[in-house]
């Protein structure tokens, strides 16, 4: 399994023929700028999470394509297909919301999957204690 | 006989990725039928031009669509990159890599 993450998309088919293309993981730079799609700053510099802004913000993190001729999204900026995305008809736009929902939990199960089988589920990564652990003795400047 | 095709602005691609965009570009194709690029860098994404090795294509934009050439191999110096081509795909899209 590669430690960075390649362009690789999946079709996702609607209902009525249309199809939505999208990215079939982010990258941590993309799931970075997801979160902070989701987010507002508070006054005192810390982020909250907006549920009104969650659905859209998951939409344009993976939306790389879609079979709605009267917008094309391929190549489009965030900023585009985030008005692209709210210019949908409110029952369209809630069956790309779900449907890109139900592709991200579907690959992150997946990657659990992989994950148990090659042995690294749960574990934690295996440190060794430093030499100074090791000897009891305590880091820190002398006084 | 040798062809040259010039424009302004062109991106090289790994699938849905930008991993450089360039600025007057010059394509041409020698005697012995290769195609080349030249062109001057204005922004670049190292990392995805590395991962992208073997899948980056050239992509040039016209008023119909997108010309593409998938890239065979490339160099980088400085603001300058070159590259060796495959044969052009003149369809409107840059085809992506799927799962």
């Amino acid at each position: 399994m590669s430690h960075f993450v390649t362009p690789e998309t999946i079709r996702l088919e609607l209902p009525g023929a249309d199809w939505l293309l999208v990215k079939r993981r982010l990258s941590a730079g993309e799931y970075r700028a997801m979160l902070r799609r989701m987010s507002t700053l508070n006054g005192d510099g810390t982020y909250h999470v907006d549920p009104l802004e969650t659905g859209i913000a998951r939409m344009v993190a993976y939306l790389v394509d879609w079979s709605f001729p009267e917008y094309p999204i391929r190549g489009k900026t965030h900023v585009d297909v985030y008005a692209a995305c709210d210019q949908l008809d409110p029952d369209d736009f809630e069956l790309v919301k779900e449907a890109v929902a139900a592709h991200e939990a579907a690959m992150t199960a997946e990657r659990e999957r992989q994950k148990k089988v090659l042995g690294g589920a749960t574990a934690s990564p295996s440190i060794s204690p430093s030499p100074a652990a090791a000897t009891g003795a305590t880091n820190g400047f002398a006084t | 006989m040798p062809l040259a095709i010039t424009g302004v602005a062109a991106v090289v691609r790994w699938a849905y990725y930008d991993a450089a965009v360039v600025h007057g570009y010059r394509i041409g194709r020698d005697d012995a039928q290769q195609w080349h690029v030249r062109a001057t860098v204005i922004h670049v994404n190292r990392v995805n031009l590395e991962l992208g090795r073997g899948a980056l294509v050239f992509v040039a934009t016209h008023q119909g669509g997108e010309w593409t050439w998938p890239i065979e191999s490339y160099t980088l110096t400085e603001n300058l990159f070159t590259a060796r081509l495959g044969p052009p795909d003149t369809g409107s899209h840059v085809p992506l890599r799927h799962a």
